[in-house]
């Protein structure tokens, strides 16, 4: 395989959040909501499942957001939520090469108030993904 | 039967154990449109290529960097170095963009 085929698209990623002063630094990635004419920047999450809305982004495209009332519980950094979870699709933007569109599992619980996050089940499972972390740069390809 | 084992898992938070039972009863039920629909919620996404509208976030995180006091609790549109929207939330942000923008703004909220 070689990198053309490992990758279709690159970004800038933040190394902290661009809105709130954090301790730690942490990916932050940009993306966009289909149906939603807006980017924001959601937390790279290897360890976690699914794709968590913030609970504004939610508000604004609660509307939108499409699929199964399937009810879930999830481990997250601010304990133990119940939600409900949703299919929707999510676009990495590139600035090199291609965006890529997913079909992600989103999960939307009244109770996060953290930012939102890209997990690893259900979203980052689904595609190619490298870092450069010397040119804060995300990588990804499609696996499909 | 098995749908309602896979939504018990997932309302007991087992992740993992959910989305393999639900493989699992997909590949043995194919026609079951239940068990077709969660599996597809829990395991299947596909991707497609677009054409590339990212845009470096490199000026709009030096925008961002010392925010204004003003802007505290505020949501912000950012395109490049241009602030392109304020308000108090992000609903409200994305209904008072302007129109007719060539690139997608950064919505952040300015928390602390």
């Amino acid at each position: 395989m070689t990198g053309e085929d490992f990758l279709t698209g690159a970004c800038d990623y933040s190394d902290f959040h661009p809105g709130r002063k954090e301790p730690l630094a942490r990916i932050y990635v940009p993306f966009r909501l289909q149906g939603v004419a807006i980017r924001w920047v959601g937390l790279l999450d290897t360890g976690g499942h699914f794709c968590i809305l913030s609970p504004e982004v939610v508000e604004m495209v609660g509307d939108v957001l499409s699929g199964s009332d399937q009810e879930a519980s999830l481990l997250t950094s601010q304990g133990r939520l119940v939600g409900g979870l949703y299919r929707h699709g999510i676009e990495l933007l590139a600035t090199d090469g291609e965006n890529l569109e997913l079909e992600a599992t989103v999960f939307v619980s009244p109770g996060w108030s953290g930012p939102s996050i890209l997990g690893y089940t259900g979203v980052l499972d689904r595609v190619r993904f490298a870092v450069d972390p010397r040119a804060n740069r995300f990588y990804f390809g499609s696996l499909d | 039967m098995l749908l309602d084992e896979i939504r018990e898992l997932l309302r007991d938070g087992d992740i993992y154990d959910a989305r393999r039972l639900a493989a699992e009863a997909a590949r043995k039920h194919p026609d079951h449109p239940g068990l077709r629909r969660i599996h597809e919620l829990l395991n299947v996404g596909r991707s497609r290529r677009r054409p590339a509208t990212g845009r470096s976030l490199r000026e709009e995180l030096e925008q961002l960097r010392d925010p204004p006091d003003e802007l505290r609790g505020k949501w912000v549109a950012v395109l490049g170095h241009e602030i392109v929207g304020i308000a108090d939330s992000l609903k409200e942000l994305v209904a008072r963009l302007p129109p007719h923008l060539e690139q997608t703004p950064l919505a952040v909220q300015i928390v602390s």
